[in-house]
This record gives C-alpha cells, structure tokens and sequence, in this order.
C-alpha cells in the first residue's frame, strides 16, 4: 500500500546534514534512537556531524551505509533534485522538512515518486514518529508518550501541542504524521487515515485546516470503512476568505477550503469533532475513560 | 500572486496568444489623446488583482470617447473587494461567433495539472452546466499529449472553424503554465470570431509566490496589495496577515496561529493580525516579531497583545527573554498575555511574572485574557 514504507524503523540518511536545522535535528533524532547512518552535502563528503559520516551524494552514502530512507532539509531551490537523487539511489521512503517548495517542482517530485513507488511525507511537514521506536523529522523528543494511538495533522505546533496534552492526560501514542502545511503533499490526509487505520489504533485524531478537500476526502474513506474512534480538530473557523494563513494550503477560495465544511463532513461520517484543542483533547478523555 | 488582466494579457501576446487591441492606463494622463488610435466600442476594465470586478461595476462599455473617459475616471477612483484599482484597460469589442471556455490548473487530489475546457464561455466557471465542462488530467512529467489536444479541440468545435487555432492556444497556455510557474492559466472566454480566429477577451494568470526566486521580474508586484503593516512583516522575513479585529496574535506555527485566532473569537475577541513566528529560537528575530505588534499598538489599530507559544524547538525562556527585552512601556505590557507551553515553560512563566507580565499555561484562559484587557 501507497505509504507503508514510511512506517518502516529505516536506516536513515540526512540530506542537507550540514545546515544548521540538519545539525541540529540529526542530533535530536540520534538522541531519539534514530538509526541516522549518514548525511548528505554535496562538496562536504569526508566530514562527519554528531559521529555521522557526510557523503557528497546519495547514491555514493546509499552504498556505503545501506540507507533505506531519508529526511531533506535542503533549501526550496534544491528540493527536486535533492529527491532526483533519493529517488535514483533506490531510497524506499522520503520525509521533506523544507518549506516553500515551488509548487511545480512538488508535481514532478511527487509524480516521479509514484511512478518509482517511493513512498514521501512532506513537503513542509514535521516529520513522523514511530513513538518510543525512531523518529524522522523535527518533532520534538520528549512530547510522546509510548501508547496506542495514532495522529495524522496538517500542522507542526497544533501536533506538539496535541500530543503534549494527550500524553499529560495518560494517553499514549504508537504513530504520529506529520503531512505537511502544502498544497500538494506525498501523503494526504486520506491516504495517511487509510495507512494508520492498517495498524489497528485505540484511536486516531486528525488535525486539519482550512484549504483544499483533503478532511473530506478522509471523511468518504472513515464513512466506508466505518471507522471508529476517529477524532478530529480543524483550525481556521475565523479565517477570512482568499487570505492564505501562513502555510501555503491553508486559503478559503471560491468557497471551498472553509472550516465549517470540513467539520460537517468529519461529523456527517462519524468523527468526534472538538471545538477546540481543550475540547478535542477532553472528548478523546472521556472517551478512554481517563 | 495573482497578475492583472493586463500583465496576463502581455504573456499571452509573447507566447502567441491573440489578444484584443488595447492599451493600458494607471492614470487619465494621455487617455484621452489615445482614444482616436482604438476602434470603438470600447470595452473599460478596471485592472485588479481580486475577482468580482464585474459585479462592482468594473466593466463597462463605450460607444464613444465621452464615455470612454467617464468610465475610466470612475473606475480609476474605485475599489474592488477592498483592493487598490491598479490601472485602466481600453480595448476593442470583438465579435464571435461562439465563446468558449479554457483553462489550466493544479488538480490537488491527483497533484497533477489538469486542463479544463467549456462549450460556454463568459460565465463563472462553477455556474456551467456540468456537461458542459470536461477535464483532462495531465503527466507533469512528459509533454502535452496530442489526443488531449484532439479531444478538447472536438468537444468544443466538433470539427467547426478554429478547430486549429483552439489547439494551438491550449499548447501556448501549457508553455506558459509550464515556463511562468503558473498555478492557473485561464481564458474566459476565448472568442471564436467568424473567420476562425481565437481571441483571448479575458486572461487570468496566477503564479506560484514560491517559485518567485524563479521569476525576479515580478518581484517587485508581488507585494503590491499589501497594507503597510503586512509590508513591514514581510521586509523583515514574516508571515503577517493583517486581520479586522483588534487583537494583535503572535504564534509559533500556521496551525498554532490560526487555533489562536478562533479561540479569541470563541470568547468574544477578534484578531487583528496573523503573526507566525515559525520555527525560530532566534531571540532578536523574536524581538523583531514582537516590535511589529507593539508599533501596531502603539498607532492604535490593536488594543491587545496576545502571545502565544509552543516550545518544542523554540525555548519558553528565550520568547520570555525576548519579550522582557521589546515590551518595556508599562501601558503595552498592560495589555500583553502571554501563553507558553513546552520547553523550559516553568522556568520562562516564573521570569515574565516577575517582570509583571500577564502569563498562562491554559491557551483558553490566555485568549480570555487578551479579551479582557483591551479597554
């Protein structure tokens, strides 16, 4: 299934590792128990950062260290062929941290990952969390909590802010996803819904937004599987229309996108819907009997 | 960013587009010099970057230059939605025997460009009758398919006159789409004039902001639209939106932001700008963020401050730094809440009460706050 190898314990390579974010998060994902085998930088081969070694491209760092996956922090100029690289190299799965990505070179990176069956998350994402096992991304260590739910969201912080709570509560988490605050993503919210839901969570709470389709789209799939214990919080009900807030998918156009809309069709299939962060946390309470 | 009419128009003509014959004006000056070079009547379009033009009486006919110069007049002193008119198009009528509907856009589901065409042009794309309107996917990866072409061309013309031209309009608008970074290319309509010419009477063209690096040429016009506030966030590397309200928001984080926001509006308060400090532990960019707000306070457009962070990359004790080092004038502090939670939150909430800061944990309280403390 489309997606699955993003839920693999990987050996894991850092492109871009020499930046400041790779750094930084190469150390934390290490911290983490990360199996973080190597870095790429291109004219920075021979040097290693936190005790990894730093390879000059992929295809050389796949070779020597067996990296099956990796995460990218390159700029948004060098994203496509960052992933040209992953995806020649015979990389399984991608998670793309940069932000700002042109949304041209998304649809060939993304059309091009179909078509080799390599499995991304991202762009713009915050990565994923195999909670107590490994981490890929920016999330920050010590929000989870080991346990048996799953998180799929569109935003970093509300996701932080989320599992911080959940876990302060008592209520573990087995998978958190981050997809990513773009308009064109690797995995959507549907797709994700549909790889979580394969790992039998307690429970799952999906964190949308205003913009596109994607919350409904997860609500046809959660209606005809009949889905249980889906929760969901979606930001933007003050939003004003044709304003883009901040990340690049989130903007009411033409009437479609609308908060509103979003939670009518996650209620209309089932979903628990929270008003708010308290709210949603509260409901997911209550309903674990915690 | 969203071109006027007129720029649209300017890359329709480099890529082979015919387009009416025109001229453009940001002002009266030489209009009315002008007006013996074009024949009339004359189509008046007022050149914003917002729809609904029309419906605000954007649009207007004329016969002769009195009119001509009446209507310009006008729509160069209005506003449409809110925005700035940029400037006047005058162009010539063109007749034709049938208007027609093309398109290319970004399909987000597929993540993949999809062109739209319609039997019936001129009217808003979502009040056509849905068999009227077909849709073809398309491989960003490999060139525009000929069948694709053959099949559009045939559902609008059936063989008619303008069959050839049709197809040749529909490959310059994928060059386009493809070269420019385009997230849409629109021609509505597209006027089939007896001979078999296609015109485009109409030309929407949206670029991706993202890909602007690409196309330094429109830099400059990307920011045209902005209030002064938004101008000033945006010099300095922010994501600002200006909102109504009178709550000044800053957050870490898109989503944080936005949650911020409908919680104020929850308790009765509306926010006056969308401030994302992203994941910055920088403590002068902090800063920067927080003067921002405060020049915004202090000229009155917003009565409170509301701060509102996630610590997971950034560290409570450097937003609390950073905020005891900006909001030093004791009336801004006065209407300053705070919310910190994550990393170092104790710690940071012990610094900023000390300071006599209004600080919270609870997001719900701190929004009730922000609220309050307003007068």
């Amino acid at each position: 299934m489309k997606g699955r190898a993003l839920l693999a314990n990987h050996r894991l390579l850092v492109q871009g590792i020499t930046g400041r974010q790779g750094t930084h998060h190469t150390a934390q994902m290490l911290a983490y128990g990360t199996k973080v085998v190597g870095g790429v930088t291109p004219g920075k081969g021979g040097r290693s950062v936190n005790g990894v070694p730093v390879f000059n491209d992929v295809h050389k760092a796949v070779e020597r260290t067996g990296a099956t996956a990796s995460v990218v922090f390159v700029p948004a100029a060098n994203l496509k062929q960052a992933v040209l690289e992953g995806v020649e190299a015979g990389l399984e799965a991608m998670v793309l941290i940069t932000e700002h990505t042109p949304l041209h070179d998304a649809m060939h990176i993304l059309a091009l990952a179909r078509k080799e069956s390599v499995d991304i998350l991202g762009p713009n994402c915050p990565g994923l969390c195999l909670v107590g096992e490994s981490k890929i991304g920016i999330m920050p260590n010590r929000i989870f909590r080991k346990g048996d739910m799953a998180i799929i969201s569109r935003s970093g912080t509300l996701t932080y802010e989320v599992v911080q709570a959940l876990s302060s509560a008592g209520l573990g988490q087995n998978l958190v996803l981050g997809l990513g605050g773009d308009r064109l993503l690797g995995t959507d919210m549907r797709e994700a819904m549909e790889m979580v839901l394969e790992t039998e969570p307690s429970g799952v709470v999906m964190i949308g937004e205003i913009g596109g389709q994607m919350e409904e789209e997860a609500s046809l799939l959660i209606k005809e599987l009949g889905a249980e214990n889906i929760f969901a919080y979606v930001a933007g009900v003050s939003a004003p229309p044709a304003r883009r807030m901040g990340h690049a998918g989130a903007i009411v156009s033409r009437g479609t996108g609308g908060a509103w809309d979003k939670i009518k069709a996650l209620e209309g299939s089932g979903v628990t819907v929270g008003r708010s962060l308290a709210d949603l946390v509260g409901l997911i309470s209550k309903r674990a009997g915690k | 960013m969203n071109l006027l009419e007129n720029e649209a128009k300017n890359l329709f003509r480099r890529y082979g587009i015919s387009t009416p014959r025109g001229l453009f004006y940001q002002s009266m000056n030489g209009i009315a010099g002008s007006l013996t070079n074009l024949e009339f009547p004359l189509m008046v379009k007022a050149q914003t970057t917002v729809g609904g033009r029309g419906k605000a009486g954007g649009i207007r006919t004329a016969l002769h230059s009195q009119e001509a110069l009446e209507a310009c007049e006008r729509i160069l002193g209005m506003r449409v939605a809110g925005m700035r008119v940029h400037g006047v198009l005058l162009e010539e009528m063109i007749e034709a025997y049938r208007e027609i509907y093309l398109a290319i856009t970004i399909d987000q589901r597929s993540r993949c460009p999809v062109l739209l065409a319609g039997c019936a042009g001129g009217m808003d794309v979502e009040n056509m009758p849905a068999h009227t309107i077909k849709r073809w996917s398309l491989d960003p990866l490999a060139p525009l398919p000929e069948e694709v072409l053959d099949q559009a061309s045939h559902f609008l013309l059936r063989g008619g006159p303008g069959t050839l031209e049709v197809r040749s309009t529909i490959r310059a608008m994928w060059r386009l789409f493809r070269d420019m970074d385009c997230e849409l290319v629109e021609i509505n309509p597209l006027m089939i004039t007896d001979p078999g010419k296609a015109v485009a009477a109409d030309a929407k063209v949206a670029v991706d902001d993202d890909s602007l690096f690409r196309h330094p040429e429109l830099l400059d016009r990307s920011g045209r639209d902005l209030t002064e506030l938004e101008r000033l966030a945006k010099e300095r590397g922010f994501n600002l939106v200006e909102l109504p309200g009178d709550i000044g928001v800053l957050a870490n984080g898109a989503g944080l932001t936005m949650a911020t926001l409908d919680t104020l509006q929850r308790y009765g308060g509306k926010g006056g700008t969308f401030l994302d400090l992203g994941g910055t532990d920088d403590p002068d960019r902090i800063s920067e963020a927080l003067s921002l707000l405060s020049y915004d306070m202090a000229r009155g457009r917003v009565r409170s401050l509301l701060v509102c962070i996630f610590g997971g990359i950034t560290r409570c004790d450097t937003v609390a730094d950073a905020l005891m080092r900006t909001i030093t004038d004791r009336d801004i502090k006065a209407r300053t809440v705070v919310r910190l939670r994550g990393n170092n939150e104790d710690e940071a909430a012990q610094m900023l009460r000390l300071a006599n800061f209004n600080v919270h944990i609870d997001l719900e309280e701190a929004c009730l706050q922000a609220v309050k403390v307003r007068t």
